[in-house]
């Protein structure tokens, strides 16, 4: 693997049943870009985005990724009946956080990422009661909150405001400045301009 | 595929907070609390109405000998209702723990927690819980009778507790749906608590041994042993505790299987 590449697929191949997803898919992703990957409906993206979180094991291939992945999916993965605050709490648990904020670096970030989101709610409310869009800010804070050096999201904007959306895209760009690598998956990619690369997969192969 | 990274071993931090906000959010779901308070005074209520104070005799059928004991209807059936409401119960909060927020538990796999530690937590949240249902339960009974042996009584609930405790997690573990889950303890928490093992109709049953297969079988011989006689009841407690440990067990394997990830 070279200095520069964070992720190296190698012949990656996934089925459900008799239905081939991903069909031998070799790529490397370089360090610090902001790569966008689209397809139609059922073209695999989702799926590749789930190898490579570690959700799902490729039947066949090989993965090397160099370093910590943050993962924000498309419906957030939360516990709806306990608070922001509450969840935050189980996924620092979860990162290892510690509790001072001059010994780990991440404590900071948290406050932040709640700043730069602008989130508004009250971190008491119960997140059963948030709005989808506010949900999906606290899924993309809780993939960021372990400070990753991959950062890997679906579908991300789907449920943003505008304001959000600008947030976001203001925070990509620092994020790809810190030297951190972006994967977005959409099936309509927004904002071109502002991404490194856009790879386009069809019927589980990269074309 | 790169191989699997094996982590072992449980840290005592991570388990303490996964159970302290899960019992967060099971005391915050209206369902629990409705079916822990009123289910059980309801059943209980039922029973007490309905049944009358004729004697009965039935057959201790894990005693060696089969013994056939006298008793009270109303107190067989009073202790019987309580049975089914816990093993009912006990069912269904571990199926609710067990297939609540999967996905979400995967996450925090994949964020760094071990599924070990995660399963630790659902087992501890399941005993706690079950524990004070079944000594609720059993206790809510002295108000309706008064039975010689309640200590005795109450370790027959909490066994029946765990033991259907135990198949709740295990139903929660292998179906996705939660109507389906629901089914599943809903039917046999009745055939085999409420019907099977009730004494009038085991001692009428021409075949015992498929009676004595389900699971509620130690624990409501344990109870009755408790409520009815004076006989040691520590064999069929034993024989439950490790009937509930084996669905325990092959619960969490699959829970494991479901949430692990590859690193």
């Amino acid at each position: 693997m070279a200095e520069h590449t964070i992720i190296t697929a190698r012949n990656i191949s996934k089925s459900f049943g008799s239905n081939h997803v991903l069909n031998d898919l070799s790529f490397e992703v370089e360090r610090g870009i902001v790569l966008g990957i689209e397809g139609e409906n059922g073209s695999g993206k989702s799926t590749l985005l789930n190898i490579l979180a570690r959700y799902w094991k490729a039947d066949s291939g090989s993965l090397v990724i160099n370093g910590r992945i943050g993962f924000c999916p498309q419906s957030p993965m939360l516990f709806v009946h306990l608070t922001v605050e509450e969840n935050l709490s189980f996924f620092k648990q979860a990162y290892g956080m510690g509790k001072n904020r001059v010994t780990d670096h991440r404590i900071a970030r948290l406050d932040e990422l709640l700043r730069t989101f602008n989130f508004p709610e009250p971190l008491s409310k119960k997140c059963s009661k948030l709005s989808g869009g506010t949900l999906q800010k606290l899924n993309l804070i809780i993939a960021l909150m372990n400070d990753p050096d991959i950062l890997l999201l679906d579908e991300p904007y789907a449920s943003f405001d505008w304001e959000t959306y600008l947030s976001f895209w203001k925070f990509s760009e620092n994020l790809r400045n810190e030297g951190k690598t972006l994967i977005i998956i959409s099936h309509i990619i927004y904002a071109r301009e502002k991404l490194d690369r856009i790879w386009t997969l069809r019927r589980g192969k990269l074309v | 595929m790169d191989t699997q990274e094996r982590q072992t071993g449980m840290r005592a931090g991570y388990i303490y907070s996964a159970v302290r906000l899960w019992f967060i959010e099971t005391v915050r779901n209206k369902m629990v609390l409705l079916l822990l308070f009123i289910l059980p005074a309801l059943f209980y209520s039922i029973a007490w109405i309905t049944l009358s104070s004729e004697r009965i005799i039935f057959i201790l059928g894990s005693v060696k000998g089969k013994p056939v004991v006298p008793v009270v209807q109303e107190q067989l059936g009073l202790i019987f209702i309580g049975l089914a409401a816990t093993g009912l119960i006990a069912s269904f909060l571990a199926l609710t723990m067990m297939q609540r927020n999967t996905l979400a538990k995967k996450r925090l796999v994949l964020c760094g927690y071990r599924p070990v530690e995660l399963s630790a937590a659902i087992i501890i949240v399941v005993l706690i819980t079950t524990l004070i249902v079944s000594a609720y339960i059993a206790l809510m009974a002295t108000l309706f009778m008064h039975p010689a042996h309640i200590m005795g009584i109450i370790w027959g609930y909490i066994l029946c507790g765990y033991v259907y405790g135990s198949y709740g997690l295990l139903i929660g573990a292998i179906l996705k749906g939660e109507l389906e889950g629901i089914l599943f303890i809903v039917l046999l928490a009745n055939l085999d608590v409420g019907w099977l093992q009730n004494p009038i109709y085991y001692s009428g049953a021409q075949t015992k041994a498929v009676i004595e297969w389900l699971p509620a079988f130690f624990p409501s011989q344990t109870t009755m042993i408790a409520a009815f006689t004076d006989l040691p009841a520590a064999g069929p407690g034993l024989a439950g505790f490790f009937y509930g440990t084996v669905l325990l067990m092959i619960a969490f394997a699959i829970f494991w299987y479901r949430i692990k990830i590859t690193r």
